[in-house]
């Protein structure tokens, strides 16, 4: 019924996003046959269609070299590799010249220069457009490089041949049929995960097809439970009451970017105190909640933008009961530490043969707290160049493939399963069950070991129980899709629960109420999980002595931002 | 609710919107070989079929269902 393709190429790209772009059109440098599938079509998919913004490092521009490495490693509190933090940077400006041989011009200001968005610190970037303007412009570039596009393929498995992976399994999500991609190198891009346009399909499958995970417990948060200022990533609301801006006008609009942010500096809590933005969620444990943003100065436009983010207006108190919804973005990945775990500066992982980049890679090129705007759109671009030509070096030297056809037959019928099942469980229940165990705020956001242990262990029954059992709804390719995108997504959480029971510190947006503050030099460690024997183990790797903060700087000077509990534990110099 | 509609007076049958979508929202109906909506509720509110259509017969709102919760983020009502 369903016919089965086989496609040889050099260097297989999985995911048609910016990084599997980028990735794609330097392999082709290479000279190397250059293969790119994706489960939408490319250059209109992944997270930087909502991109709007670019951080580009250049000295001609003011900016140093040292307060950039500074702020960034300070912010990640160390978890970043100061190297491949460098080479980001360094690398910027001509991946920023790439995107405009390639017919992506940024918006001007009236100064005829490129848009530089406020700082923070020394940080600096650049207004790009939203990404639903540029990203399609970078189809033709990819197609004109000689890669050749393969889009509504959605890949479901690695293939492992004793120990290297030599390509990949999929089926086409409209007609159904099954591919296999003979690669000698893979690099996957495929995202993080934002439970809509970026769903964790790329670190479920290198798992399971041998390889380390790591950074799963520097998953972002909404405002951290920190008592000074910084904060993890916030949102507010969801994505209603945007304003677009049209390159063709050259017309930059203030953008809030979600209806609620103008009043993200006004909350009050029910007895009309004053609540700080950055220590929301401490004041929701302390059950303070509901909060409410003050009207008294608000404008007609500003009323009608946050109606839309979904409260309830109370005008006889000129009060608005903030609507608390992080749906989007819990579990996502902080830019850069989360995911497949990097072996060196251009790609690499653990497994030879399998490459990453973008999202879903755990470059470690930024540490446990998202930076600054900009960073993920940009190391997408660097790392993601990087990768290919890693990738493509690897493949020219690369000896022969050859495949166990057990081994496809056996991902075949994994890859259709959900299909084959009449009954069992759904995938939207599947996903419910999923937001139920690991949304609540005591759970994700204010850790606690036992708390993390419950969550775990209904996770290890979800994984280990219903998945298995889930079918496809509705039952066609589409539904199929549904389907191995909420296993991915069930995996992915597993993961992020045992990091964040394993790390026992607090570190970035990684908060543990039971140990509340953060422990060097015994934790400057990635933790890495891998597969051993069907179960799932992590080990703790200690980072090399130059990526440390200098330790003979006291605790609160080296860490300034304190966590809740940090000072109730003992003296930590 | 983010899709709406496809005006099918308007709808050429050029394909452009199943091409594109990022959520798999269209197919193509064979019959009246025009396009349709056949997964709403995927839709990631890109709007790249609204912009796309060279017939501009998609209609896109402003508001985005979400997928509703039986529970609370925070212990409080949403």
């Amino acid at each position: 019924m369903t016919s089965e393709n086989v496609i040889e190429t050099d260097v297989l790209i999985i995911g048609g996003g910016l990084s599997g772009i980028f990735a794609a059109i330097k392999a082709r440098k290479e000279g190397v046959d250059v293969t790119i599938v994706e489960k939408g079509y490319v250059g209109k998919s992944g997270a930087a269609l909502y991109a709007n913004n670019t951080s580009i490092f250049n000295p001609e521009w003011g900016h140093n070299l040292k307060e950039w490495m500074t702020q960034i490693a300070e912010t990640g509190d160390y978890m970043n590799n100061p190297e491949m933090t460098e080479i980001t940077l360094k690398e910027s400006y001509e991946r920023y010249q790439d995107l405009r041989s390639y017919g992506v011009e940024y918006p001007k200001g009236e100064d005829g220069e490129i848009i530089g968005l406020p700082p923070r610190g020394v940080l600096r970037d650049y207004f790009t457009g939203r990404g639903t303007v540029w990203m399609p412009k970078l189809r033709n570039p990819t197609l004109k490089s000689g890669a050749k596009i393969m889009d509504r393929i959605m890949i479901t498995d690695l293939i492992n041949q004793d120990g290297r992976v030599v390509g990949a399994v999929g089926f086409h999500t409209r007609t159904g049929d099954f591919y296999v991609f003979k690669a000698k190198a893979t690099i996957v891009c495929t995202g993080g995960g934002t439970l809509s346009l970026t769903t964790y399909d790329g670190e479920a499958m290198a798992y399971r097809a041998g390889a380390d995970i790591s950074g799963k417990e520097f998953s972002i948060s909404g405002t951290g439970p920190f008592k000074y200022m910084g904060s993890g990533y916030g949102y507010y609301g969801d994505r209603k009451g945007e304003t677009r801006v049209s390159l063709e006008d050259k017309k930059v609009e203030p953008m809030p970017r979600f209806g609620a942010s103008m009043f993200i500096d006004k909350y009050l809590d029910s007895e009309g105190n004053k609540v700080n933005r950055y220590t929301l969620l401490s004041a929701v444990h302390q059950g303070r909640a509901p909060f409410f943003w003050n009207l008294d100065d608000a404008t007609p436009e500003e009323i009608e933008t946050t109606l839309k983010t979904g409260g309830t207006l109370d005008f006889t108190k000129g009060l608005y009961q903030v609507p608390m919804r992080l749906e989007m973005y819990v579990g996502w990945g902080v830019h850069c530490a989360s995911g497949i775990s990097s072996t060196d500066t251009s790609g690499g992982t653990s497994l030879p043969g399998l490459y990453a980049a973008g999202d879903g890679y755990n470059s470690k090129a930024v540490g446990a707290k998202y930076v600054h705007r900009g960073f993920g759109t940009r190391n997408a671009m660097v790392i993601g160049s990087r990768a290919g030509r890693s990738a493509a070096e690897y493949a020219k030297t690369a000896e022969k493939i050859t495949i166990d056809p057990a081994e496809i037959t056996r991902l075949k019928n994994t890859a259709y399963a959900p299909l084959e099942r009449k009954s069992g469980f759904d995938q939207d229940w599947v996903t419910m069950q999923l937001k139920s165990i690991t949304f609540p705020y005591y759970v994700w956001f204010v850790r606690h070991g036992d708390r993390l242990k419950a969550a775990l262990t209904l996770i290890e029954f979800v994984k280990n129980h219903i998945t298995p059992m889930m079918y496809a709804k509705p039952k066609d390719t589409h539904g199929l899709r549904l389907a191995h995108e909420a296993k991915g997504r069930v995996f992915s959480f597993e993961m992020m629960l045992r990091a964040a029971l394993f790390r026992t510190e607090s570190r970035g947006v990684h908060y543990r109420e039971d140990y509340p503050f953060r422990d060097d030099p015994d934790w400057l460690a990635e933790v890495k999980i891998r597969q051993k024997d069907g179960e799932m183990e992590l080990v703790k790797e200690p980072f090399p002595n130059e990526w440390w903060p200098d330790l003979s700087r006291p605790y609160r000077e080296r860490y300034p931002i304190e966590y809740v509990g940090e000072e109730s534990t003992r003296d930590r110099d | 609710m983010a899709i709406e509609s496809i005006n099918t007076d308007l709808c050429n049958g050029c394909g452009i919107c199943v091409d594109i979508c990022p959520g798999d929202v269209f197919r193509m109906d064979e019959e009246t070989n025009k396009a349709v909506i056949k997964y709403p509720r995927d839709c990631v509110f890109c709007r790249f079929c609204e912009t796309d259509c060279p017939q501009d017969a998609i209609y896109v709102s402003d508001t985005r269902d979400t997928t509703p919760m039986p529970l609370t983020l925070w212990g409080i009502g949403i």
